[in-house]
């Protein structure tokens, strides 16, 4: 009982974290794009990236509200916290500009505060993994 | 499940509704930039499309802030 409470909590964090971005950058999507154009890394792909990342953020949050979908959703969380979290690592190593293409409030953090929160996330979201697999193995064992 | 779902359903609602929210309620501040000029914008804004490059020389100044400047090549 316990664990399935955690794994909603978790899931509805996750499912807000993703909406609230996904949102966000929709909602300045030109702004966003541009953002992306600028970056030294993903200058190319700016023009895709910028309407599959939010598309692939809402999809991961779908994932997550189906209890038959969640540890895919899990799972895709924390492939894609820790894709973020190595671009920017590689951001603050490697560039000396620094846009921040970050949705809502999270444009405000300074980028080490970013990756601070990323972290968190990250292991929020291995947690929910490991609770998920720990719940539908009691699930399948009775 | 149902209770699941709701929870996370709730979650998601509440996240469209504060990006929403705080795209309407943003009031964006203005910025003195470099030759004199004012611009209205968030700082994310003015970075992007005025000030691109290397965060070295200043290049606009918020008016309603003069501590909060940015910067570029």
């Amino acid at each position: 009982m316990l664990t399935k409470r955690l794994t909603d909590i978790l899931c509805a964090l996750l499912v807000f974290l993703f909406i609230y971005t996904s949102v966000s950058k929709l909602l300045e999507y030109h702004t966003f794009r541009r953002q992306l154009g600028q970056s030294p890394f993903i200058t190319l792909y700016a023009p895709f990236i910028a309407w599959a990342l939010p598309a692939g953020e809402i999809i991961i949050a779908g994932l997550l509200l189906i209890p038959r979908t969640r540890l895919t959703g899990f799972y895709l969380s924390f492939f894609l916290l820790c894709l973020f979290t190595f671009y920017l690592a590689a951001m603050l190593q490697l560039s000396y500009f620094i846009p921040c293409s970050c949705g809502g409030v999270l444009q405000s953090l300074s980028w080490q505060a970013h990756i601070v929160f990323n972290i968190v996330f990250i292991i929020l979201s291995a947690l929910g993994v490991l609770l998920q697999i720990r719940q539908q193995s009691a699930t399948a064992s009775i | 499940m149902k209770k699941t779902l709701s929870l996370g359903f709730l979650a998601a609602v509440l996240a469209v509704g504060t990006a929403v929210a705080g795209k309407m309620r943003n009031e964006d501040p203005h910025w003195l930039m470099n030759d004199n000029s004012i611009v209205t914008g968030t700082a994310n804004y003015i970075k992007t499309f005025y000030c691109a490059g290397a965060n070295n020389i200043q290049c606009a100044v918020q008016i309603e802030d003069p501590f909060v400047v940015i910067r570029k090549s």
